[in-house]
């Protein structure tokens, strides 16, 4: 029986403005590969022979032959049975997820007007059980860090983090209770004197402790896209095929009670009620940021990362088509070049 | 093959045509390996979501240290 060799239909081909990448899914790595490889390997079947004949040429075969032994090195094709390639499934693309919200972010100071165990307790109530808690400008103290620590006891959520400013007190407490709580992630203490980053591992709890001189004075701060955030698997990728993946299912509270779509947004939702969050995060208006995908975006569409990233820009609708961001990206797809590279 | 040779070329991640195919820098000291293990493993999908949640920390300056 003749084997074809057969693109894995998790490792998937996207083509960029310059360069492209392979995201291999299942491994959740990527191969950043020039876009004239891309569209070698765009069919689920990879023709060789067709490879060789569109690029005539000696030098021009070893780079093919090259490439090919590096597809099947990585384990992105597999040989496979002619009569078995039929049966092999592609990617669905289909993405839901349970809950009407599924990750929040809490700004808070303790001169905030809400209660803090309130809100956690109605976003979880409704769907979220990923919780990031940031505090820019507040001393928060043992106690604070223990009311925070006290809300997911016996709760749904599955992970919170932690962003809060520096001072002695808080940094000797979280780094020692850090592990307390399987929950917990990370505690991330900013506009600390020095740079400190542990990471800790028990059973398959991880979590990261971590002061940094970095300043976060507000929410527009929290900008920082890099390389570093890129992260591919399968979940991420099919959620960015149908939707925004930084405020899809995503709901935000402001350090005065307001419900956003992102903290740095100057448009609010009113303020926090325990009754009307609910209504507010399922109506069309609060959602409709959910369903602006890469591809619909101007200048991601044509980055070879957009399925990899969560991008927390703000954005708006010209036309009712397409969508564009209000600030430049860390990235530029045109350049291939990372911002300060 | 003359617009895929000078790609490679232009390119520096993608020199010479055999290292092109550039994996995800192995990223250097423990803070950055961190960084990819925490969202990348199996481990952290077990427990976290499959996205950071925001990405309001510069690992650069962590980096520097």
């Amino acid at each position: 029986m003749k084997k074809l060799l057969i693109r894995s239909p998790d490792c998937v081909p996207i083509a960029g403005a310059t360069r492209g990448a392979i995201y291999d899914l299942g491994r959740r790595k990527y191969y950043i590969i020039p876009n004239e490889f891309i569209e070698l390997i765009s069919e689920k079947t990879i023709n060789y022979d067709a490879w060789l004949q569109k690029y005539p040429g000696t030098e021009e075969h070893q780079t093919l032959s090259s490439f090919r032994d590096f597809l099947i090195q990585k384990e992105l094709v597999l040989f496979c049975s002619e009569d078995l390639v039929p049966h092999i499934m592609e990617l669905r693309m289909n993405y839901d997820n349970p809950g009407h919200i599924f990750n929040t972010i809490i700004d808070f100071e303790s001169w905030s007007p809400y209660n803090l165990g309130q809100f956690i307790s109605t976003a979880s109530e409704i769907g979220a059980r990923h919780f990031l808690i940031r505090s820019y400008n507040s001393h928060l103290n043992e106690q604070d860090l223990d009311l925070i620590y006290n809300q997911f006891i016996d709760s749904p959520v599955r992970s919170f983090e932690i962003i809060a400013k520096y001072n002695p007190v808080l940094y000797q407490k979280a780094k020692v209770t850090i592990g307390d709580n399987p929950r917990c992630k990370s505690i991330v203490l900013h506009s600390a004197p020095f740079n400190e980053c542990i990471h800790s591992e028990k059973g398959i709890a991880m979590e990261i402790f971590a002061a940094t001189t970095q300043s976060i004075t507000g929410p527009n701060d929290c900008y920082n896209n890099s390389i570093d955030y890129m992260n591919v698997n399968v979940e991420l990728f099919l959620e960015a095929q149908q939707f925004h993946t930084y405020y899809y299912k995503k709901v935000c509270i402001d350090q005065n009670g307001l419900i956003k779509n992102c903290t740095s947004h100057g448009n609010d939702f009113g303020r926090f009620s325990p009754d009307t969050l609910l209504a507010v995060v399922t109506s069309s208006r609060f959602q409709k940021l959910w369903f602006a995908k890469k591809d619909d975006t101007e200048i991601c569409r044509n980055c070879e990362f957009k399925y990899m990233c969560v991008d927390s820009r703000e954005i708006f609708q010209k036309d009712n088509t397409s969508w564009f961001h209000k600030s430049p990206c860390n990235y530029d797809p045109k350049k291939s070049l990372w911002k300060d590279e | 093959m003359e617009k895929l040779k000078q790609t490679i070329q232009q390119n520096k991640f993608l020199l010479p045509a055999l290292s092109c195919f550039w994996e995800v820098k192995k990223l250097p000291g423990d803070t950055k390996s961190v960084v990819s293990k925490y969202y990348n493993t199996s481990k952290f999908r077990v427990h976290a979501a499959h996205k950071v949640i925001s990405t309001s920390v510069d690992f650069s300056i962590l980096l520097n240290k």
